[in-house]
């Protein structure tokens, strides 16, 4: 996983080092950020809602390309990485691609919500739970976000 | 597999610079003078003056006129620089090491302990010799390639056949070249490696489709009431379910060159018995596709064939298809390969048969799916789902579905499902002289 991160980062470096990755009229170069939006803490058994914003941080067209309907996913893991969670296990997504340009500053946002169980529709039960949004892009790679704690509360 | 790789790079960051912008093309200097008189060293010179780079022959041939006797260079199998000398002498390690220097500045992949090997001919004689044959070896059919060999200090060329070797040595004896200084081997032909992104007429099943800002993959190509056209998912269109009259590219859009079709038909989901209660349903993910665009330039169809590729390969030739002798239902336990944009030709087993599945994100459930454990990824959806039987010939298939799914899901072929009446009812799929 890491591998195909680090891959596209490097090609994300190449293209803003090179100030490649613009259209004709504007020479600024669009900027591809992913971030992961978790509460820290919950209650046992409530409803968590989980937000990947997709964003265009740049200053010029970014042009990206989404693998799959949907193109996100969220993983929860316990500490120690053992998945508990994750929202496409099971099931069936439709494999199209799709190339999104975004201008500079828009955003694109994926909403999930968790009713706290697992993939085997058990509660989880309180502890603290790793949580990471995920971005599939061109296949096979994807992005990654960084992990976020959830504590969750008896 | 080096060149190849090399090559694919050289293409990968040249396209990316094109792309963007970020290399300006050098009008050519037309003050050169005429070269055949000069050395080769000298037309090393001419050919930068022109605006090309020197090429590593030109480089060597520098090296030659600097020690005489130098036959050109390569690393060995244990990593030293193994260099041919036509006269052994004592300081010639030393004079090639301060000649690569001066040609190639501080290389790295030149500063490695030097093996001196006795060569028969000097550099500048070969190139002279490559750069006289090369035209006229080169013209000949069947011919495949020209080389200074540096690793054997001899001229090497490559034939698809041996029966080309007797014209080859008719041509070294007009411009004067030993038949010993040349190899002549038997090689395969260089072609352009294509792949299943790529344009490709006739239209057969596996290649990339486009509409809008989308990307998947043609199913197979079907004659559907009378009319030709191709079957792709209903998901790869405009609005999945209904028909909105979706344009279609092969392989992306380009003004309406490459424009190959029109839906025209594509279910409606329902609701109600068997469709569970809030959801939407249908029993394939199907859409059939007029061929061609009624606005569109001609297109050919290869009908009933699917592209051949080798396995987990996007690589393919543009001609070696599977032919469609037949349709049937998959099987827990067969085994079924599907062919897609993204990951080419991928093999599985059916795992289920007659699933009903939930598609994540949205409230469809497609009824009485299969389910292989083939890879896939996105950009697959819409590939051809084949059974290989290689009956009556060689690559000859029955088709099973088309994949639309993560996990290795795809609507069967039957008349429970793609050839259902409320689908898209019977559709020909099968190669000339076969029915189904």
């Amino acid at each position: 996983m890491s591998r195909y991160l680090f891959s596209l980062v490097g090609l994300w470096g190449i293209l803003l080092v090179t100030g490649c990755f613009h259209d004709n009229k504007n020479t600024a170069p669009g900027v591809l950020t992913v971030t992961l939006d978790v509460p820290s803490e919950a209650r046992a058994g409530k409803t968590i809602l989980f937000q990947l914003k997709v964003q265009n941080t740049g200053q010029g067209l970014l042009s990206v390309t989404l693998g799959g309907r949907p193109p996100y996913d969220f993983v929860v893991t316990t500490q120690d990485g053992a998945e508990v969670w994750r929202w496409s296990y099971g099931q069936a997504i439709q494999e199209i691609l799709e190339i999104k340009t975004l201008k500079p500053g828009e955003h694109l946002v994926y909403t999930v919500e968790w009713d706290q169980q697992s993939n085997s529709r058990q509660p989880v039960g309180p502890g603290e739970y790793m949580v990471r949004g995920l971005l599939n892009v061109d296949p096979p790679h994807k992005v990654e976000t960084e992990a976020k704690l959830l504590r969750i509360l008896p | 597999m080096m060149r190849n790789t090399n090559t694919k790079l050289a293409v990968i960051v040249a396209l990316l610079l094109t792309l963007s912008g970020c290399t300006a093309i050098n009008p050519g200097v037309n003050d050169f003078t005429p070269s055949a008189a000069r050395s080769p060293g000298e037309r090393a010179v001419d050919r930068e003056k022109q605006g090309g780079p020197p090429t590593l022959d030109d480089l060597f041939a520098r090296i030659a006129e600097q020690v005489p006797g130098f036959g050109g260079m390569f690393i060995d199998k244990d990593g030293n620089l193994a260099v041919y000398m036509v006269h052994l002498q004592p300081n010639a390690a030393a004079a090639v090491q301060n000649a690569i220097a001066r040609v190639f500045g501080q290389d790295e992949r030149f500063q490695r302990p030097i093996v001196l090997l006795p060569g028969k001919y000097d550099f500048l004689q070969l190139k002279r010799w490559h750069d006289r044959l090369m035209p006229e070896a080169l013209g000949l059919d069947g011919v495949v390639s020209t080389d200074i060999d540096d690793a054997h200090n001899r001229l090497r060329i490559g034939v698809e056949t041996l029966a080309v070797q007797r014209e080859i040595e008719l041509q070294l004896d007009k411009v004067g070249i030993p038949r010993e200084a040349v190899v002549i081997e038997q090689t395969e032909p260089v072609r352009y490696e294509s792949s299943l992104q790529d344009f490709h007429r006739p239209l057969v099943g596996g290649l990339q489709i486009n509409f809008g800002n989308y990307v998947c993959t043609l199913g197979f190509l079907g004659v559907r009431q009378g009319v030709q056209g191709f079957v792709t998912n209903s998901h790869c269109t405009n609005t999945q379910g209904g028909v909105e009259g979706t344009v279609y590219h092969q392989p992306v859009a380009s003004g309406t060159t490459n424009r190959v079709g029109l839906e025209i038909a594509d279910p409606t989901y329902f609701s109600g018995s068997p469709c569970p209660r809030n959801r939407r349903c249908r029993y394939s993910d199907s859409a059939f596709v007029q061929v061609p665009h009624p606005n569109g330039p001609s297109v050919t169809v290869g009908q009933g064939s699917l592209v051949l590729t080798a396995l987990g390969s996007l690589a393919w030739n543009g001609t070696d298809v599977y032919r469609i002798v037949g349709e049937a239902d998959p099987l827990v336990g067969e085994t079924v390969r599907k062919v897609g944009r993204t990951t080419g030709t991928t093999e599985g087993i059916v795992e289920q048969t007659c699933v009903n599945f939930n598609v994540l994100g949205t409230r469809i459930t497609q009824l009485c799916q299969a389910d292989g454990s083939y890879n896939s990824n996105s950009g697959d959806s819409g590939s051809p789902v084949l059974r290989v039987t290689n009956s009556p010939q060689a690559n000859d298939v029955v088709l099973v579905g088309i994949h639309w799914g993560s996990g290795g899901v795809f609507s069967p072929i039957g008349t429970n499902n793609i050839q259902r009446a409320t689908e898209l009812g019977p559709v020909n799929t099968c190669a000339d002289g076969f029915s189904c």
